[in-house]
């Protein structure tokens, strides 16, 4: 886009066309089950919406952020949970554990906090990194570094405890 | 800088039948990919995932349908128009199950020349007639540039640069708003006198579709699911929703590369390869000679969906679309072929990006109100490529009683009626306590803040509402099983010109149980 030209319709069609997917995946990955569409829906909405804010080269963290947001205000019925929040204990009953098949991975994902495995799936599923995982998580990009680093060699424990 | 690669599951609009086989970027602490971390990505649950594009594209276009329009010299910011709903508990992906959708969506989002104005307009728009009143997920919501809603959002307050902005708790005061208690008229959506293979039938007859009807996940259906051929749907939700798309003649499906091709219409951007995405697969080959209709390589294209080779490119193949009243006229005669009033609408022709397609929104208009019911029709030169609309018709259940204005407006402060929630964070865009935050660069870095001192106040910020308007309209609202109403509610004005929206029925006809 030429800078200072307005984001419309073509903007959010190319916007459209190369990320409803991969938000439709996240929310999958992450049990919203039979909502994932309608959820989806709200992510690409507020995304015309806030059409103006979505940083250029970096709209696809935008929406799995945003996702987030959208996922944690249906679970919670309209309370939205910053990703400062996630609490850092472990949480087997999350719904994204569920939705896994392998069963190990599973396992090991459930005696994970809450926020490694908010990282780990990023990372691992939605191919989240840099930068990029730290708009999506809120922190520094210093911060993001240092959470994946633990959260992969928290796992590589929990594995190996198996 | 890094970006996201493709989303792991595949190329973004693949369908998703690709088995994962995923390449990571060296990644901080990682020498190398353990056990356990492989796993963890073979795991992945949306491997299979399958999406309906063209369903979502349309919802979206619906929901984002009475948005004020982008200005075209991308000067200042509109406000925008009716926050978020989330469906939790209302729908369940129903409106998913259209049964054929190709590549390619049909519909544009929002604006692009949309002129229905703003929430908050009250009584100044289109043809006369005054807004949509939209309620929150709670009941109540707030419409306004400057305010925060009580209303759920997608949280996007926490991106904001500006700390401290928005806490989503406001206080409100009624001020020379009449206590002015009376009736109004409540109307119910009749889709289970509607929905039938009858219904489905005439409607294909009416659109060019062939096929016999069928019952598929629940919908009335009648064409192909795979894209190959127009189809039309029928869904047992409650305003007897009806989505038709052809995709033979969808503008925007054909899939040559627009980055080979100066003379093409942006919006035609084709798919994988176009400028933009992710995509891992190649752009066209050779660029085409000029004079040279695009042609299509199947091996380039989502080997899941078929192509349609008749699906040209060429902005010289097909004329163009009916454009202002010329479309309105064929929008009305649509209606009336499916057994809908023309009368009972208004009118807005949008610019669909492309002189081969023309969207036009009707918008139902009852007691002078736009409802938000609205139909919304792509046309192109010679027919129409794609709608979708309700076809429920009203059936009027009589008056009901209503509070006045000031009880209203005591109600944005009532737990049963959406306020009071706290920590919810706005969806609409806010004017003035956002100025900062737009206005300063975005790219420049944070600063830390000062530390508080001893016995320092703690801040709690609170919004202060003061409501010095207010009209007495209708909302859509859908009952827990999916019927859906149209009844009384208030739309109330602050003097800072936001807008907030509440039921008006009084309690004594609400049903609260849990």
């Amino acid at each position: 886009m030429p800078p200072g030209a307005a984001r419309g319709d073509a903007w959010f069609d190319d916007l459209f066309r190369a990320h409803a997917r991969a938000v439709h995946r996240y929310l999958l990955r992450r049990g919203a089950g039979e909502d994932a569409e309608d959820l989806a829906a709200d992510v690409l909405t507020v995304a015309w919406r806030r059409r103006d804010e979505l940083p250029e080269g970096m709209e696809l963290a935008w929406l799995y952020r945003t996702a987030g947001f959208v996922l944690a205000n249906h679970r919670r019925k309209g309370r939205p949970v910053p990703v400062a929040e996630v609490p850092d204990e472990p949480d087997p009953a999350d719904p994204a554990v569920h939705a896994v098949r392998d069963e190990r991975v599973r396992e090991a994902l459930g005696r994970l906090s809450a926020r490694d495995r908010q990282v780990l799936l990023l990372t691992a599923w939605e191919g989240v990194t840099g930068d990029d995982l730290a708009l999506v998580l809120g922190v520094s990009r210093g911060g993001a570094d240092a959470a994946l680093s633990r959260a992969r060699s928290r796992l590589r424990e929990v594995w190996a405890a198996d | 800088m890094d970006a996201p690669r493709p989303d792991a599951a595949g190329a973004s609009d693949q369908e998703a039948d690709v088995d994962d086989q995923q390449h990571p970027h060296p990644q901080p602490g990682d020498a190398g990919d353990d056990e356990a971390f492989a796993r963890l990505r073979a795991a992945d649950p949306a491997a299979d995932a399958r999406l309906d594009a063209g369903a979502l594209r349309a919802e979206v276009a619906r929901r984002t349908a009475g948005d004020g329009a982008a200005p075209r010299d991308g000067a200042a910011v509109p406000p925008d128009g009716a926050t978020v709903t989330t469906l939790a508990g209302r729908r369940r992906s129903r409106w998913l199950q259209v049964a054929a959708v190709g590549v390619g969506a049909a519909l544009l989002a929002g604006g692009g020349g949309y002129a229905i104005g703003a929430a908050g307009d009250g009584g100044d728009d289109l043809a006369g007639t005054a807004g949509p009143i939209v309620l929150g997920q709670g009941g109540a919501t707030g419409l306004s540039g400057a305010a925060d809603g009580p209303e759920t959002a997608a949280g996007a307050d926490a991106m904001r640069i500006a700390p401290g902005f928005g806490s989503g708790r406001a206080e409100f005061t009624a001020q020379g708003l009449p206590d002015d208690a009376g009736t109004a008229h409540t109307w119910a959506l009749d889709a289970a006198s509607v929905f039938s293979a009858e219904t489905v039938a005439r409607v294909a007859a009416a659109l060019g579709v062939t096929g016999e009807p069928r019952l598929q996940w629940g919908a009335w259906t009648v064409g192909p699911d795979d894209g190959s051929g127009p189809s039309v749907s029928l869904q047992p939700d409650g305003t007897a929703s009806v989505s038709y798309y052809d995709p033979t003649r969808d503008p925007w499906a054909c899939t040559a590369s627009a980055a080979d091709e100066p003379g093409l219409p942006e919006a035609g951007g084709g798919t994988e390869g176009a400028e933009g995405t992710d995509s891992t697969e190649g752009t066209d080959g050779a660029a085409p000679a000029p004079g040279d209709v695009a042609t299509i390589e199947p091996g380039l294209v989502d080997p899941g969906v078929p192509v349609d080779p008749s699906a040209s490119c060429d902005p010289a193949a097909g004329g163009d679309a009916p454009t202002g009243d010329a479309a309105v006229a064929a929008a009305r005669d649509l209606l009336a072929e499916l057994g809908v009033d023309p009368d009972g609408f208004v009118y807005e022709v949008a610019d669909a990006g492309t002189p081969r397609a023309s969207t036009v929104l009707a918008d139902q208009v009852v007691d002078g109100q736009r409802t938000g019911l609205a139909w919304n029709l792509t046309l192109v030169d010679g027919g129409v490529q794609s709608l979708y609309g309700g076809l429920a018709p009203l059936v009027d259940l009589g008056e009901y009683p209503v509070v006045g204005a000031a009880t209203a407006a005591a109600r944005l402060e009532d737990p049963r009626f959406g306020g009071g929630w706290g920590g919810v964070m706005p969806l609409a865009r806010a004017e003035a306590s956002d100025d900062a935050a737009v206005t300063a660069d975005p790219s420049a870095d944070p600063t830390v803040p000062p530390t508080a001192t001893p016995g320092a106040a703690i801040a709690w910020p609170v919004q202060h509402v003061t409501l010095t308007g207010a009209r007495l309209g209708v909302t859509v609202l859908y009952q827990p099983d999916g019927a859906a109403l149209l009844v009384p509610a208030y739309e109330l004005t602050d003097t800072d010109g936001g807008t907030w929206s509440v039921v008006a029925v009084a309690e004594e006809q609400l049903d609260f149980a849990g």
